[in-house]
């Protein structure tokens, strides 16, 4: 997984290092503020369908929308613990999704009108790619970024309906998330409690290393399956499709709220506090974060009109610089500190 | 045994006489020719968010078609040509098999290794489908065993087993003729009661063994040469003409930089390495975990998890073809005529796509690490 062993690591470091900290501290800096974040964006996002759906502006359900995409955004970047179990993390959004099951799914679910998706409750026993946020998108929005919301015809009363029952779901996901989080179960809790029978991690190291792979999987799905297509050869519209949201044209605000998200899970986690070798890394993740937040500002909504636009190319150009640097700097240099040193196959293939 | 190994550092180079030639049967491999269905399905072993393992049929959407609880890490699975009937295997040393359908219309019946003997975490069928051949430890009298099961009935019976022509019999395929089966003897001895630990690394032989599955009897071996005997081959693919492609673990230093693809040609008994560029090599930590050919026969795929790395080689030509970086990648199932699947113990499955550049996300479970292996289950 992580390119480690770059760089010679002082054994006696990694020994003084505390690994039982790291995945408290991601509970408690990270996951608890980030599921709780996403609960507090979902009435926004009920109060804006409502709006949209008895003849108000659309405007308010398109801000709450991207508020939402960027707290799925940051909040998914861990990957681990209560998102793990249940099939939480697809849940509050199906990502990535090269086959379009979303499309597919929620188009024959419109073109049934199915009646048991627009009861919260009853949707959470429903595939997991009919209630995320990402189904939302497909219901809400049309291929050119409107709000397609509006009481107008059967088929308008039923997405109005089903995008209801949606944004209520996603509250419920997102507060099940917070529960799980702050009452350790499942995943959360075997990371906190390793064990030589825990079948996760029977160590410390074990666990922490497994939250860090974790995040490393986040960054490197970003890179090489968002940004670096999109900065890449082919048409416009299928380089963008790459990055979620982007129909909506929220793919900046999934981008940035991942590269923040990471950012924020990185640092809660203390992973570059832990070693005094490391403390550098501290102050390059906030620089190399600031500095792709700023430029992804800058990049228009629209990311295909954005593509046609060479100076906003080059800032997505230049975000997938920083993140191939902090890749390095993360997976290799990082890691090496703390000794982290591959994945479940590498570590102990056959 | 018709005929004996000769080394070559790279395919083609140099003479070297093929040797007595096996009589192999027309074309046929297992996978080759078959048409993709349109919601093609893969079975893998998996570690669980719970830290459970299980075998898993799963779609290219990532969503899980069947998930079949172990009561230990599995490895990989034997697909029936027949009945797409499968069999999955503890990893070594377990001692427990699974048997499924890929449909969940009958439940799994888990099996047991007889005493003295566990399991690899290989098998193979009978192009019938009603034998089935697993690689064994008689780890007593220190000799690899092919345990021969018999499904004919409700619960699969071993009614016999036979020498695997080696030590550590890993991977084991069935060949085009119909009539023999290839087996990568690892070389490697262990013992149950020392887990994992490597008894032997400095006197290891590891060799690829042809046995006719009727009679049991050895029909030909592939050694390497001496100076490679700590190259431990371990997983293999077979092309349709019966060319068998092997991917090796090197537990000598990691300075050195053996090749890790070697191919034997059953027709003849050529047996040739196969090297990557001189920018690779050195940088693929001396193990390849997977090795897996493409629908149309011409792509030779090979992982390499402890560097994140996946190599492809020409069928044809045996020359290196390209790499793609994916971490912890290990798992390869043939996709589109000459695409992969490949699965990583991050919970991703990704697309090769143009075998360059990054593998295509299709989709990525949290919490859950897939397992060496995937397999591509055809419609039967």
């Amino acid at each position: 997984m992580v390119a480690a062993a770059v760089v010679a690591m002082p054994r006696q470091a990694a020994a003084e290092i505390d690994y039982s900290r790291f995945w408290p501290q991601t509970l408690s800096g990270f996951a608890l503020p980030a599921s709780n974040a996403l609960g507090k964006a979902a009435p926004a996002l009920a109060s804006g369908i409502e709006a949209a759906c008895t003849g108000g502006s659309g405007e308010p359900f398109a801000s709450a929308f991207t508020e939402a995409v960027e707290a799925v955004a940051r909040l998914s970047m861990l990957r681990v613990g209560a998102l793990a179990d249940e099939n939480r993390l697809e849940r509050i959004a199906f990502i990535p999704d090269g086959r379009g099951v979303v499309r597919r799914q929620v188009t024959r679910l419109i073109a049934d009108r199915d009646e048991t998706a627009l009861d919260a409750t009853r949707l959470r026993g429903k595939s997991v790619a009919l209630q995320g946020l990402t189904a939302l998108e497909w219901v809400a929005f049309d291929k050119d970024g409107k709000v397609l919301l509006a009481d107008s015809g059967e088929e308008g009363a039923y997405r109005c309906a089903y995008a209801a029952a949606l944004a209520a779901r996603l509250g419920e996901t997102a507060k099940e998330i917070s529960g799980a989080f702050a009452a350790p179960s499942g995943q959360t809790a075997l990371l906190l409690t390793p064990a030589p029978e825990n079948g996760l991690a029977k160590t410390h190291k074990e666990a922490a290393g497994f939250v860090f792979n974790a995040l490393m999987t986040s960054l490197e799905l970003i890179r090489d399956q968002m940004l670096a297509p999109l900065v890449g050869e082919g048409a416009p519209a299928s380089r963008v499709a790459r990055v979620p949201f982007s129909r909506s044209h929220n793919g900046t605000a999934y981008l940035s709220g991942a590269i923040g998200g990471l950012s924020q899970a990185f640092s809660a986690a203390g992973f570059a506090q832990a070693s005094g070798d490391g403390e550098w890394i501290v102050n390059t993740l906030d620089f190399e974060r600031d500095n792709a937040l700023k430029a992804l500002a800058a990049v228009p909504a629209d990311l295909e009109a954005a593509l046609s636009d060479k100076e906003a190319s080059g800032r997505l150009a230049y975000v997938l610089t920083v993140l191939t640097g902090l890749r390095t700097t993360l997976g290799g240099e990082l890691a090496a500190y703390l000794d982290f040193r591959g994945g479940f196959n590498a570590l102990d293939g056959d | 045994m018709l005929w004996t190994a000769i080394d070559r550092r790279s395919l083609l180079v140099g003479g070297g006489a093929a040797l007595a030639a096996l009589a192999l049967g027309p074309d046929g491999a297992r996978a080759g020719g078959a048409e993709l269905s349109e919601d093609p399905l893969f079975a893998a072993a998996r570690r669980e968010a719970d830290g459970s393992h299980s075998i898993v049929v799963t779609g290219l959407d990532g969503i899980d078609r069947q998930v079949i609880p172990l009561p230990g890490r599995g490895h990989d699975v034997a697909v029936c040509p027949v009945s797409g009937r499968c069999l999955a295997f503890a990893r070594r040393p377990g001692t427990f098999a699974v048997s499924f359908d890929v449909s969940g219309a009958r439940p799994p019946v888990v099996f047991e290794a007889v005493p003295g003997r566990h399991f690899y975490g290989h098998g193979a069928f009978s192009p019938d489908g009603r034998l089935a051949f697993a690689t064994e430890n008689d780890y007593v009298a220190n000799r690899g065993v092919i345990g021969v099961y018999d499904l004919s009935g409700d619960r699969p019976q071993r009614v016999g087993e036979f020498w695997s022509g080696g030590i550590g019999p890993h991977d084991i395929l069935p060949l085009p003729d119909g009539r023999s089966l290839v087996v990568a003897n690892g070389g490697i001895e262990t013992h149950p009661n020392k887990g994992r630990e490597k008894l032997n690394i400095e006197t290891m032989q590891p060799n690829v063994t042809v046995i006719d599955r009727e009679s049991g009897t050895v029909r030909g071996v592939a050694d390497l040469p001496a100076h490679l005997h700590k190259l431990s081959l371990r997983h293999m693919a077979v092309g349709g003409a019966g060319k068998v492609w092997i991917g090796g673990q090197y537990e000598g230093s990691l300075e050195e930089t053996p090749p890790l693809m070697a191919s034997l040609d059953t027709a003849d008994g050529r047996f040739l390495l196969h090297d990557v560029p001189d920018d690779l090599r050195g940088r693929l930590a001396n193990y390849v975990g997977s090795v897996t050919m493409s629908r149309d026969g011409e792509v030779v795929a090979a992982s390499c998890p402890r560097a994140g790395r996946i190599l492809y080689f020409s069928a044809k030509t045996g020359a290196f073809l390209s790499s793609q970086q994916r971490a912890d990648a290990c798992g390869l199932a043939a996709l589109d005529q000459g695409g992969f699947l490949i699965s990583d113990g991050q919970g991703s499955l990704s697309e090769s796509g143009d075998r360059t550049g990054a593998p295509m996300l299709l989709a990525s479970g949290a919490g859950i690490s897939w397992d060496n292996h995937m397999v591509a289950i055809d419609p039967a």
